[in-house]
């Protein structure tokens, strides 16, 4: 079901970076987990439509005005910040 | 608890209770682990606020002492869902259900230990450093998860309210791993706003408490629209307390898959000794049969999974938690932070659900789950035509050992969750009432919590 490519691959996108032990010891596990999934096959779906909530739900919006909200000192309480914004590493 | 609450509601010393209660707290974590926090400072001082208005207005709680699940947002508090990777956030707010609970004469105590982000159903996968709890009654066993410490601590505490999670069980098992009742409500009824994402569609706050009674007291507190939840949901709130015992007429369907060859024995023994008893009191029991919940598993740990991938991309080393020396590009910053700070189980969640929602792989799982979670409802609809309140057992096993329990393969450990992936994925509210040694789970339709409290016998 799934190849150390493919868990090589996928560890790229979630940004986690593997040792050659944990590899080892997650490739036969995702296997068996994602065998067991794929047995969603067998259930026919033609013409079912997808479920993304469990139930109905009317979003009603509010009016578009101003509220209270956090100040920039309380926004940035949690992080890591420079001349009042959050700091990030480098993206170029 | 009741009691506790008409004492303080008439001039009963709210502050001296909450010191005792904090000085009792303190005990059964030393040797439980079942708290991450003790607010002592925090919950006299707000004893003190609540016993001087206490005075001149009734507070449905007053000076009740309430503990939380670490991935619920109080102000001020670490609430980092007992992952490293949010370790030392401390929320500018407190969740909606939390400060209903504060707004309703309720005294917060302290946080409740969790499996890493809620990943698991056992309670023996908290993140890195943080301690598994021990059972109430026998230190080698599990407390059942993901809500561990909520569970343990009720059963523990004379009077108290614990506000739980469930995403696929992590309410119910813990209540019937630890004998006391866990209740997860239709998804929408109580407000998301302040809870620390597992699955958007599957999340829902709902009590921990000793007795039904007392579920349907809190709930009155926390149900109800929320502005700040966009999810939240307008139906009106009735008085759930009206409801408890009102068991003539009752009809309740018995899951036939769920009293197969995998469920221990004693536990559905005890189940149908608890169905026998509420016959006697006036409700009919019949059997249903839902043979879609064999893909139970599948389709919640595909979307489950899929959803946590997404949600925990935000744990990065930036707006909040652990963060470290920004001297890389951003991809190997995140990767470092996230691969330092993540435990195994939540290491191995975020793959599979990356890998599910992965282009040429998105239509085989994602995707399929989603249309198979549609005709899991359909069925669920279909039953309640017939019935009121459908019945199985909450876990197939009793609490194992944790020696034992770390033994299972991780599709094992996900395999536990087998009775309570159902109505999680439906949305549908459900309730774990302790049956002998064992939980028994009763669902109702949507926004029917009424019904879950007509089980009730005196």
């Amino acid at each position: 079901m799934i190849t150390q490519d493919v868990l090589d691959k996928v560890a790229k996108n979630a940004r986690l970076s593997l040792t050659k032990e944990e590899a080892a010891q997650f490739l036969p596990q995702l296997d068996e987990v994602l065998t067991h999934f794929s047995t969603l096959k067998d259930v026919d779906t033609e013409g079912v439509e997808p479920s993304f909530l469990p139930v109905k739900l009317t979003t009603e919006m509010r009016e578009d005005e101003p509220e209270e909200c956090l100040t920039q000192e309380e926004a940035l309480k949690n992080a890591q910040s420079k001349n009042g914004y959050i700091k990030g590493p480098k993206s170029v | 608890m009741k009691d506790h609450i008409q004492k303080m509601q008439t001039g009963g010393d709210i502050v001296a209770a909450i010191t005792s209660f904090v000085e009792q707290a303190k005990k059964i974590n030393d040797s439980h682990n079942y708290l991450t926090v003790i607010t002592e400072a925090q919950a006299i001082e707000q004893a003190k606020i609540i016993q001087k208005q206490a005075l001149t207005k009734k507070f449905p709680l007053a000076g009740l002492p309430f503990t939380v699940k670490h991935g619920i947002c109080v102000k001020d508090v670490d609430t980092s869902a007992s992952s490293a990777i949010l370790k030392g956030y401390k929320p500018l707010f407190n969740a909606t259900a939390v400060q209903k609970m504060i707004d309703a004469g309720a005294i917060f105590i302290g946080k409740t230990v969790q499996d890493e982000f809620g990943f698991g159903a056992l309670g023996i996968t908290q993140g890195k450093g943080y301690t598994s709890p021990t059972h109430p009654d026998d230190p080698e066993l599990c407390c059942g998860g993901s809500s561990s410490g909520s569970g343990g601590f009720t059963k523990k505490m004379p009077a108290h309210a614990s506000l739980g999670e469930s995403t696929g069980g992590s309410i119910e098992a813990p209540a019937a791993f630890c004998g006391v009742v866990g209740l997860c409500p239709t998804y929408s009824r109580v407000s998301r706003h302040g809870l620390l994402d597992y699955g958007t569609s599957l999340d829902k706050i709902g009590p921990i408490t000793k007795t039904l009674p007392e579920a349907a007291t809190i709930l009155n507190v926390i149900a109800g629209h929320d502005a700040k939840d966009e999810t939240s949901s307008n139906e009106p709130v009735p008085d759930y307390e009206k409801s408890l015992g009102n068991i003539k007429g009752l009809r309740i369907a018995r899951i036939k898959e769920a009293f197969t060859e995998g469920v221990d024995e004693s536990i559905k023994n005890a189940v149908h000794e608890k169905l026998t008893e509420l016959e006697k009191q006036g409700a009919t029991v019949r059997e249903v049969s839902l043979p879609l919940l064999k893909q139970g598993i599948a389709t919640y740990y595909t979307i489950g999974l899929s959803e946590a991938s997404t949600n925990l991309a935000k744990y990065c080393g930036m707006r909040y938690g652990q963060s470290g020396p920004m001297n890389a590009t951003f991809d190997e910053y995140f990767t470092k932070i996230r691969t330092e700070h993540f435990g195994e189980e939540a290491k191995r969640r975020v793959l599979i659900g990356t890998f599910a929602r992965m282009a040429g792989y998105r239509d085989a799982f994602y995707n399929k789950a989603l249309r198979v979670r549609t005709k899991i409802i359909e069925d669920y609809k279909k039953a309640f035509k017939a019935c009121d309140v459908l019945c199985s057992p909450t876990m197939p096993m009793l609490p194992p050992k944790k020696t034992d329990a770390h033994k299972l393969t991780p599709l094992q450990h996900l395999m536990c969750d087998v009775l309570t992936v159902g109505p999680n994925l439906a949305g549908l509210p459900h309730v774990s009432v302790p049956a002998g040694k064992a939980g028994i789970m009763f669902i109702a339709d949507h926004f029917k919590e009424e019904d879950l409290f007509r089980t009730h016998a005196e």
